[in-house]
């Protein structure tokens, strides 16, 4: 079991060499890097220093982890999803990789595994950009000072609990990018999920908090105005994004190749 | 001689279309098995059931004496394939696409070398498969199929895209398989493809098997025609249809078809005899066999298109 897994892993990794969806794990979390750091050049008390000194690394980690639970990986999980999928459904490729001796679960829990990896792969990089621009934003705005140490365990916490509050939007697309070939249809359902998404994200105020349990908006629960239970988010986005998955798995299993 | 591949009254339709309807196939082990069909024949759905992509409504499929459904997995061990057009990642090398296929199957790296070399691309192996012209995508997808060294290899429209000289070498190459022990189920709607390599024929037509055996067995179940060129066609046409022979005319040709099912069906020289003794001049009289695509044309014709009289069958 472990070495058929391993064996779609290996060629997995092989499959997304050169591709764009390997290029985004960079050019993602590099976008909204650098959107911050453009902000902050130029109004940096109404970010960073807005609650005075000691606070800039984590106001610059809120101001950056924020768009990018709210919009960025939510999108970026759809892009993912979908053309890692796309580089099997273009020209077909299930029907020469499914006659191959490797059970079908094998071929989707390996997909999912590499997207997986790539979305911790760019909270990593983003994490990198936070440093990037904690480091280089006193040299450019005087006005900014970036006191040490840097708060690592908040900044990883953070980051690691967007990216584990994903996984049920990830499991989710994971399926639908995999259930129809077509990369609009993914897509599509990514961004009316990420729209949804922000739209409640903003309203949860008025509709409450339990509004935020829907898959696109869960990674908005680690940095809302008001924190609610991330606990209780993890446990619920994993857990049915374990369900989706295995749910995801049995109807890739079935199905027929046309 | 065991067989390599047994489908037995398999169907398969597609919603309110049949794609294949009670096929039963016997593949000989280490023959290049043909498997002949026009467009939308049910070729295409048949290798599919074969390697497990589809699974068939009705009926059951074993490979190497071995139920395919339960033992899916191990057979796959042991079977290349390559269906329709080869499919490839073109961002990738050819060398690397064989890569992703040596992983799948857990072999040794050599293999992808060796079937390289075997279907000509060494030399462009570390070129991005976009740059490839469709001739040499079509060899890659013959090499990832002979990844493995398979002894049961599923080849669809195997020279697409082809040049004659790549054509010549594929036709050498699948010649050759069976000496080394491997078994090529060739599916076509080319007869002239299969006509030169395979040593067993089937014929699918509408999703139903209209002939399996040899090519021999296919010529002997035609019956020639007989065509006659004489003096007076109109005269001659009338005294063999009231002689009770089935008659038509080709211009100024008289065309006969015998028929076997009589007790005394007339040859060329009864036919001769019998239009010299009713004064009629024959100028010329040829007895013409139907060559293979002429048989493979009217096996899978389809009923509002057949014509009837050119040939009977037995």
């Amino acid at each position: 079991m472990a070495i058929t897994l391993f064996r779609a892993l290996h060629a997995e990794m092989l499959k997304v060499r050169g591709t764009l969806a390997l290029k985004m794990v960079v050019l993602f979390p590099l976008v909204i890097v650098a959107i911050e750091f453009f902000a902050v050049s130029q109004a940096p008390f109404s970010s960073v220093n807005m609650r005075g000194v000691h606070y800039e690394w984590t106001a610059l980690t809120l101001g950056i982890l924020r768009p990018w639970g709210l919009l960025m990986m939510p999108l970026f999980v759809a892009l993912e999803c979908s053309l890692v999928a796309g580089i099997d459904h273009s020209g077909n490729q299930w029907k020469s990789l499914l006659a191959r001796p490797v059970p079908r679960w094998s071929h989707y829990v390996a997909k999912l595994m590499v997207i997986v990896s790539m979305v911790a792969a760019s909270t990593v990089a983003l994490l990198c950009g936070i440093l990037l621009d904690g480091a280089v934003l006193p040299h450019i705005q005087s006005e900014v000072v970036f006191g040490f140490p840097v708060p690592w365990a908040v900044m990883c916490r953070q980051s690691t609990e967007i990216f584990a509050l994903a996984f049920l939007a990830l499991a989710i697309q994971h399926w639908v990018s995999l259930r129809w070939h077509s990369f609009s249809v993914a897509m599509g359902v990514g961004v009316v999920g990420t729209v949804f998404g922000v739209a409640i994200a903003a309203a949860a105020d008025q509709i409450g908090g339990w509004a935020l349990y829907f898959p696109w908006a869960l990674p908005t629960l680690v940095v809302d105005r008001e924190p609610h239970n991330v606990q209780a988010g993890l446990l619920f986005g994993c857990g049915l994004g374990l369900i989706v998955a295995v749910f995801g798995c049995l109807e890739f299993c079935k199905r027929e190749v046309v | 001689m065991a067989s390599a591949i047994r489908v037995e009254e398999v169907s398969k339709a597609y919603g309110a279309t049949i794609a294949v309807r009670d096929l039963s196939l016997t593949v000989p082990s280490q023959s290049v098995y043909g498997f002949l069909g026009p467009n939308g024949a049910g070729k295409s759905t048949t290798i599919r059931m074969i390697l497990g992509l589809q699974q068939p409504d009705r009926g059951l499929i074993s490979i190497f004496g071995q139920p395919l459904k339960e033992q899916r997995i191990a057979l796959l061990r042991r079977i290349g394939s390559l269906v329709e057009s080869p499919s490839l990642y073109t961002h990738l090398s050819g060398r690397e696409n064989l890569e992703i296929h040596r992983r799948l199957l857990g072999i040794a790296g050599r293999n992808i070398s060796e079937a390289l070399e075997t279907v000509g691309l060494l030399p462009v192996a570390d070129r991005r498969v976009r740059t490839y012209s469709s001739g040499m995508k079509q060899r890659l997808g013959l090499a990832q199929a002979l990844l493995g060294s398979p002894e049961l290899l599923l080849l669809d429209e195997p020279t697409n895209g082809l040049d004659p000289a790549g054509i010549h070498e594929v036709r050498t190459l699948i010649r050759e398989l069976p000496r080394r022990g491997v078994t090529v189920f060739l599916s076509s709607h080319l007869l002239a493809e299969i006509e030169q390599v395979a040593t067993h024929l089937a014929i699918i037509s509408r999703g139903e098997l209209k002939f399996e055996g040899t090519g021999q067995d296919l010529e002997a179940r035609s019956i020639p025609r007989i065509m006659v060129d004489v003096d007076q066609p109109e005269t001659a046409c009338a005294l063999l249809a009231a002689a009770g022979q089935k008659v038509t005319r080709e211009g100024d040709r008289i065309c006969i078809a015998p028929d076997r099912h009589r007790n005394d069906p007339w040859d060329s020289s009864r036919i001769n005899t019998f239009l010299v003794h009713a004064g009629i001049a024959v100028f010329r009289l040829v007895t013409q066999r139907p060559t293979l695509e002429e048989l493979f044309l009217k096996l899978t014709e389809s009923p509002d298109r057949a014509t009837t009289g050119e040939y009977a069958w037995r």
